[in-house]
């Protein structure tokens, strides 16, 4: 609830300059998918293991993310970010921000994330043709998803219909 | 009317709609209220629902910032038209998107965190926090018009009040069917009763309806009906009794009262009762007899109201003393008004505290005892009188009869001693001749009178001028020789004695003829007698007509004093030389005027002549 005041504040800052940074948006986009998006039970190994938001290669989104997320909870678990430099480097985590703009190591990624129950999250235009299962795109000035939702169920997601309807899905 | 004197079968009818009315009322109320609060909190619920609805599909909108799908969502609240308006507020309670599109954003109300719903000016509205997994992601406000809740609602009471009205109907209907098992036995009760009031007939009897109240009631009635009755007959019989001895006491105070007044009424006396004003209470039956009054119309009246007169007359005085208790007793009273004398007795009536409560008078009639004794007195007077006159008469009698008688006497004596003289015997003889023929002049004269004194003739109508006529043929010799003349008028016809009134007349003109040295003229006048002339007479009658008669002579006349004189008898004012004349005429005028309830006198003076006036009635009834 801190952070969520924290980054209300942070926001509200970035309205009276009439402009939040792209990734400010993302960050909370991210954090607010895990309340749009339920995981299998075997994701977890404990009813109070944290719910991880990984972040593989490059961070694009400096100290916001971890501002979205300090202190929340989603039930009785709480949020981790973890950082991971390749697709060797991941190791479990629930969702899963690709930083990462070369196409190959992406796929790299989107293959590894496959395997486990992981909501892999990229900006890149041909993300969720690779696998990837939400792409964030711009429109209008606004910040959009594209959603691949075979993709979630193949990775045992569900995703709140609710969100599928705000967003695109294929 | 007030309920309580409005009949009992209103009455009834009034309770039972009364209370139909305002049970009735009291449920639709209740209903309504009910109605008024369920239907407030089913909008509440309607409307939290939908909020509910509307947040939850509404968070993915909001946490992604989908203003078209948020929009989208809102539209929804199209399919529920009590929606008036709608919006929605971001984590940061700035709004969002509002529905309708188009409405101005002036109009929401800030945000409220928690869910909360109100009620204001025929709205209900409320917030609903947008929660995904618990995380608020934004507000949702509604406003529902609650105008077809109101409608409802009025429908309902319409409802409720038609129910009222036809339950009522209802009740009044039944009512006055059920209302006749309590009313009618009472309404009987009463009509009986009402009837035995009126009729006051109590052998009449209430008919039993049943077992109940009423019926013990009506059973009471009937029970009180039997006893009314059986007192009204003792009651009844018990003043026949009292009647009767009542009616006998009456006619035996009756006859008691008759016989009293029988006595009192057959009294020879006047009997009269005042109270203490001097009001009659009682008043036998003789003064109707004596004063022509109705006993009736005294009573109660005041005596001075009766009597006027006697306010002047002293009888209050005396009443007045009978009043303070004394016993008045007096001689003699004249009743003015009807000529009757009483004696009269005034006793006080006293009650047992010896206090007056009235006066009785007692009257009784001495008339004819005054009235004798009043003959009697007068009676008495002219037996003096006639006495007195005797006396007189004897008196004179026998000095002037004794005169003539000495007279032959003395003369007889003289022709006795001279029987040879001739001459002187003739002289003699002729004196006592003279002196005879006077004697019995005299004593002729003096049965007259004395005849007239006893003189009882009936009085008839005279014409004086008859009388007059025939007195001057027989003068006739005598006025030639005398050459006297009479002068008369014409003379009215009186009540007299023919005879006594033709000397009357005869007396005076034989007097005027006598009494004369020239040759006699009479004047006769005559007029009836003025009631201011009659004053002047207190001896006649002032209700009668009189007539003067005045026999004026140019005779000697006479000295004024004895004007009276002169009417004495035997009483002569002049020398037997000069005049003839027995001394008794005008005494015998004076007695026939008398007699005719007349006056006479006489008025002259020496050598002037003398009158003569006689006034006498015309009548003598």
């Amino acid at each position: 609830m801190l952070t969520a005041f924290l980054l209300c504040s942070f926001l509200k800052l970035d309205a009276q300059t009439g402009y939040a940074s792209e990734y400010q948006v993302k960050a909370v986009f991210l954090y607010n998918f895990t309340q749009f998006v339920d995981w299998p039970p075997r994701a977890f190994e404990g009813s109070y293991d944290p719910i991880v938001i990984g972040i593989v290669g490059k961070n694009p989104f400096g100290p916001y993310i971890e501002a979205a997320v300090s202190g929340e909870r989603i039930g009785s678990r709480i949020l981790r970010v973890e950082y991971f430099a390749s697709a060797r480097d991941i190791t479990n985590c629930h969702i899963l921000f690709v930083g990462t703009e070369d196409p190959d190591e992406i796929r790299r990624i989107l293959r590894v994330a496959e395997q486990k129950n992981i909501l892999t999250v990229g900006d890149n235009p041909n993300f969720v043709r690779w696998g990837g299962i939400i792409r964030f795109y711009t429109e209008e000035n606004k910040i959009r998803l594209h959603i691949n939702n075979t993709a979630a169920k193949a990775a045992g997601l569900r995703i709140s219909s609710k969100l599928l309807r705000v967003a695109q899905v294929s | 009317m007030k309920l309580r004197d409005t009949p009992i079968q209103r009455k009834l009818m009034s309770v039972i709609l009364l209370t139909c009315g305002i049970v009735l009322s009291l449920m639709c109320f209740a209903y309504v209220v009910l109605e008024y609060v369920s239907f407030r909190n089913t909008a509440k619920n309607n409307i939290s629902t939908l909020g509910a609805v509307i947040a939850t599909n509404s968070s993915a909108a909001l946490a992604f910032d989908s203003q078209i799908d948020a929009q989208e969502v809102l539209n929804a609240l199209n399919a529920e038209p009590d929606i008036a308006i709608a919006a929605l507020y971001d984590k940061e309670k700035k709004l969002f998107v509002t529905y309708p599109a188009d409405t101005s954003s002036q109009i929401f109300p800030e945000v409220r965190e928690s869910r909360y719903y109100w009620f204001q000016g025929g709205f209900l509205e409320g917030f609903e926090p947008v929660l995904q997994k618990n995380e608020i992601q934004g507000y949702l406000y509604v406003k529902s018009d609650l105008k077809t809740m109101y409608r409802q609602l009025g429908y309902y009471i319409l409802v409720g009040v038609a129910l009222i009205m036809m339950s009522l109907l209802v009740a009044f209907l039944l009512s006055r069917i059920l209302q006749r098992t309590i009313s009618r036995p009472i309404l009987d009760l009463k009509n009986t009763a009402k009837a035995i009031s009126e009729k006051h007939d109590y052998s009449v009897r209430a008919t039993k309806a049943g077992q109940d109240e009423i019926g013990e009631l009506t059973e009471a009635f009937n029970s009180m009906l039997s006893q009314i009755q059986k007192q009204n007959l003792e009651i009844r019989s018990f003043n026949q009794t009292l009647e009767q001895r009542v009616k006998e006491r009456t006619i035996e105070l009756q006859n008691q009262k008759d016989f009293i007044e029988t006595i009192i009424n057959s009294s020879v006396d006047l009997v009269i009762v005042l109270d203490k004003d001097l009001n009659y209470l009682m008043v036998n039956s003789r003064i109707e007899e004596y004063y022509g009054k109705s006993r009736r119309e005294m009573i109660g009246k005041n005596i001075v109201e009766v009597f006027p007169h006697i306010k002047e007359n002293g009888i209050m005085d005396l009443l007045g003393k009978a009043l303070s208790g004394e016993y008045v007793y007096q001689e003699n009273y004249k009743a003015p008004d009807i000529n009757k004398y009483f004696e009269t007795y005034f006793i006080p009536l006293k009650d047992i505290h010896d206090s007056v409560y009235g006066v009785l008078m007692v009257g009784h009639d001495i008339t004819g005892i005054v009235e004798s004794r009043e003959k009697l007195e007068k009676v008495n007077a002219e037996l003096l009188k006639s006495n007195r006159d005797l006396e007189q008469f004897a008196y004179v009698a026998s000095h002037d009869l004794q005169e003539p008688l000495r007279k032959i006497q003395t003369f007889t004596q003289l022709m006795g001693e001279n029987l040879q003289n001739e001459t002187q015997l003739k002289k003699y003889h002729e004196k006592i001749k003279q002196s005879s023929s006077r004697m019995k002049q005299l004593i002729q004269d003096m049965l007259n009178f004395s005849r007239i004194s006893n003189s009882d003739d009936a009085f008839v109508p005279t014409d004086l001028n008859e009388v007059l006529e025939n007195l001057i043929i027989d003068f006739e010799l005598l006025l030639r020789e005398k050459e006297a003349k009479i002068n008369h008028p014409n003379l009215p016809v009186i009540d007299g004695i023919p005879l006594q009134l033709s000397q009357l007349f005869s007396n005076i003109i034989n007097n005027s003829i006598k009494y004369t040295e020239r040759k006699p003229v009479i004047d006769i006048t005559c007029a009836r007698l003025s009631p201011h002339d009659m004053r002047e007479f207190p001896k006649l009658n002032k209700e009668m007509t009189y007539y003067r008669i005045d026999f004026s002579d140019n005779g000697i006349g006479f000295e004024p004093e004895y004007s009276e004189q002169i009417f004495n008898i035997f009483q002569r004012l002049h020398g037997k030389q000069s005049y003839s004349g027995t001394g008794i005429g005008l005494a015998l005028c004076k007695k026939i005027v008398e007699n005719h309830h007349g006056v006479i006198f006489a008025t002259g003076k020496p050598g002037e002549g003398a009158t003569f006036t006689i006034i006498l009635p015309g009548s003598q009834s």
